[in-house]
């Protein structure tokens, strides 16, 4: 089933900085994420393991508290971050407020009504979702590591995440153009011959490049990867099957496919309870289905015999996944 | 309702449950905005942005289609554009705002929220059940109602606030005052919208929610942090059902070495589960020794949910 293992994958591709990992909620995303960070730290590879998913299980993963700010991982060379949108989203309110206030004065408005229209201006719901894109964005720009592993939301969430960068380039694009007009307009009414520089405008230009530097970024198959996992069962089968359809479409590199908590046939005796053989014989049949309709099956996780918690536990799991 | 993170079980339990009631006579539509749009998988039929399909007797499935949605929702605005300049085309930097718009994600959101409202509005089935989206998803939905709410009061008291200004100026300009400020009047039922969506999430006489949740230390926490989250946004939660628990008695057999382990490590988070939910636990579902998909499944994980009758 496996052409080419996930240690392959990476001595072939050994310049990839940007990986995430895809599919159905409950697969083992997050585990699957923390095995090949650990990896590839372990490699002499400075890392950082990111959780973007709104519902962080990171720390968790890890029993260590890493919310909101990087930590080493103890007993390892691993740096590990659950984003915290919440400072992001106020850091975000203040600088748009900046820009707003300067925006008025610029426009000759003032009164007490500008902290009511920045409020309706920074409420808005997609903020949140807009604060986690541009924090994995500043995290990527930094540029403090050599490899960052993003545990992704389900799968929907990280589609929409990277699709968010053309919506972007259109959003900004739009406001330049009517920038560009009010200040033509400017120059017409005003009668100084004073030219000044419009930060506004300064700041969609850069905002612009920068989501353009990003989108580079997540679509060039040298830097980026996207994994998938998956269970040897239907619903997950089906949805990376989807969604792997929507990053083709979407031109970002697909990694290939991970099969997490296979059960070792090799254990299950003949006789063995009814449950444990029917279960083997339902595995069997979604394997074959995985082998048939995926040409990069990377890895396989076998059912392990204790939840996988802790640095020992995803050294353990990281022998069988990177042993091919 | 059915909520808790992907994966645990939602789909599963939210066909039985519909099937349980279809087949003692309720009318029942379930139905799905996740696009990860299981429901069409493990009814194994295609319903993905259709209407209501009929799969048993009683029970109606129907999974939305966001982008659907969105488009219906531009075509709209165009048409509420040309009707009222009485434009033959729209123009072009419209047009292109309009596309621009759709591809926000709040646009996504709103669709689905209506969505969501449009069928509990129109339709008059006995049971509603909602296959809901992963937690983080949910819960943005609920705190989107009450943000949506304060911005549209904002957004209306700052018209308002407008609309006396134009009209002092339009009677020193000694001008007809437009009586009807159509913005004004689309920015309420907006709200009036969401007001209504919010009330189904929490109106506890009609509503009810289930926490789906698994014997692992890391559901666990998982759903005490979500249960707290849920307290917060003033959404009451009916009960939970631990899903995945092995069968006692395979310990007997001759099985293999994880799942011996499996059920040992099971033990003391169902001991935590009954603990800190007891009496909220509403069931405790068995591992089963295939996944859900198909009716027959379906029928099988209703009876262990509901009993025989």
């Amino acid at each position: 089933m496996i052409k080419k293992g996930l240690s392959d994958f990476f001595n072939q591709n050994p310049n990839l900085k940007y990986l995430f990992f895809g599919g159905k909620g409950g697969v083992g995303k997050t585990v699957l994420a923390g095995i090949t960070a650990l990896y590839l730290s372990e490699k002499g590879k400075r890392v950082l393991l990111v959780s973007t998913n709104p519902v962080h299980s990171l720390s968790g993963l890890l029993n260590e508290d890493v919310f909101g700010r990087e930590k080493k991982v103890s007993q390892t060379n691993l740096f590990a971050l659950e984003i915290d949108t919440k400072d992001v989203i106020l850091k975000k309110k203040n600088e748009i407020k900046e820009k707003i206030e300067w925006f008025l004065r610029f426009a000759d408005i003032t009164g007490q009504k500008t902290e009511d229209f920045i409020e309706s201006a920074t409420m808005n719901p997609a903020f949140e979702e807009s604060a986690m894109f541009e924090k994995m964005v500043d995290l990527m720009f930094e540029d403090k590591y050599e490899i960052y592993v993003f545990d992704t939301a389900p799968t929907a969430n990280a589609r929409r995440l990277l699709g968010m960068s053309k919506v972007y380039t259109l959003w900004v694009e739009k406001m330049l153009a009517s920038r560009k007009e009010a200040e033509e307009l400017r120059k017409k009414l005003t009668f100084t011959k004073k030219e000044e520089k419009d930060p506004l405008l300064t700041y969609l230009l850069s905002f612009k490049e920068r989501i353009e530097r990003v989108h580079q970024l997540l679509t060039n198959p040298s830097l980026t990867a996207f994994f998938f996992v998956t269970l040897p069962e239907a619903l997950p089968i089906a949805v990376i099957r989807r969604f792997i359809g929507w990053f083709k479409d979407f031109g970002i590199p697909v990694g290939g496919v991970i099969v997490n908590r296979v059960i070792d046939k090799k254990q299950v005796k003949e006789d063995a309870p009814e449950f444990v053989l029917n279960r083997i014989t339902m595995q069997e049949r979604y394997l074959n289905e995985i082998n048939s309709s995926f040409e990069n099956v990377l890895g396989i996780l076998p059912e392990m015999a204790n939840e996988i918690r802790g640095v020992d536990k995803l050294k353990e799991a990281m022998t069988y996944l990177f042993s091919h | 309702m059915f909520g808790g993170k992907g994966g645990l079980g939602k789909t599963t339990f939210s066909a039985a449950t519909a099937f349980w009631l279809a087949k003692r006579g309720f009318k029942v539509l379930i139905f799905s905005v996740d696009p990860q749009a299981s429901l069409s998988d493990i009814f194994q039929r295609d319903i993905f942005g259709k209407d209501a399909q009929e799969i048993i007797p009683n029970l109606f499935a129907q999974e939305i289609d966001a982008d659907r949605r969105i488009k219906e929702y531009q075509d709209e605005i165009r048409n509420k554009i040309r009707e009222k300049y009485g434009l033959e085309e729209i123009p072009e930097e419209i047009e292109s705002y309009i596309q621009a718009a759709s591809a926000e994600p709040a646009m996504e959101e709103s669709a689905i929220f209506d969505a969501v409202v449009d069928i509990v509005n129109t339709t008059d089935f006995d049971y509603y059940i909602y296959d809901l989206v992963p937690l983080g998803h949910a819960l943005y939905y609920l705190a989107m109602s009450s943000i949506y709410d304060q911005w549209i009061n904002k957004i209306t008291s700052l018209r308002e606030e407008m609309q006396r200004y134009e009209k002092v100026i339009a009677k020193m300009k000694s001008e007809e005052v437009k009586e009807e400020d159509e913005i004004l009047q689309e920015l309420e039922y907006i709200k009036r919208r969401i007001n209504l969506a919010s009330k189904i999430f929490t109106d506890k006489e009609k509503t009810a929610f289930f926490f789906v949740l698994t014997p692992e230390e890391m559901s666990i926490i998982d759903t005490e942090k979500a249960a707290n989250l849920f307290s917060r946004y003033g959404v009451p939660i009916t009960g939970f059902i631990v899903n995945r628990v092995l069968p006692q008695e395979l310990k007997k057999g001759n099985i293999p070495e994880y799942l011996k382990n499996r059920i040992i490590a099971q033990e003391r988070p169902l001991a935590k589960i009954r603990e800190k939910f007891g009496k909220e636990v509403l069931g405790w579902i068995p591992e089963l020794e295939r996944d859900i998909t198909g009716l027959e499944m379906i029928e099988r994980m209703a009876r262990i949910m509901f009993g025989d009758d």
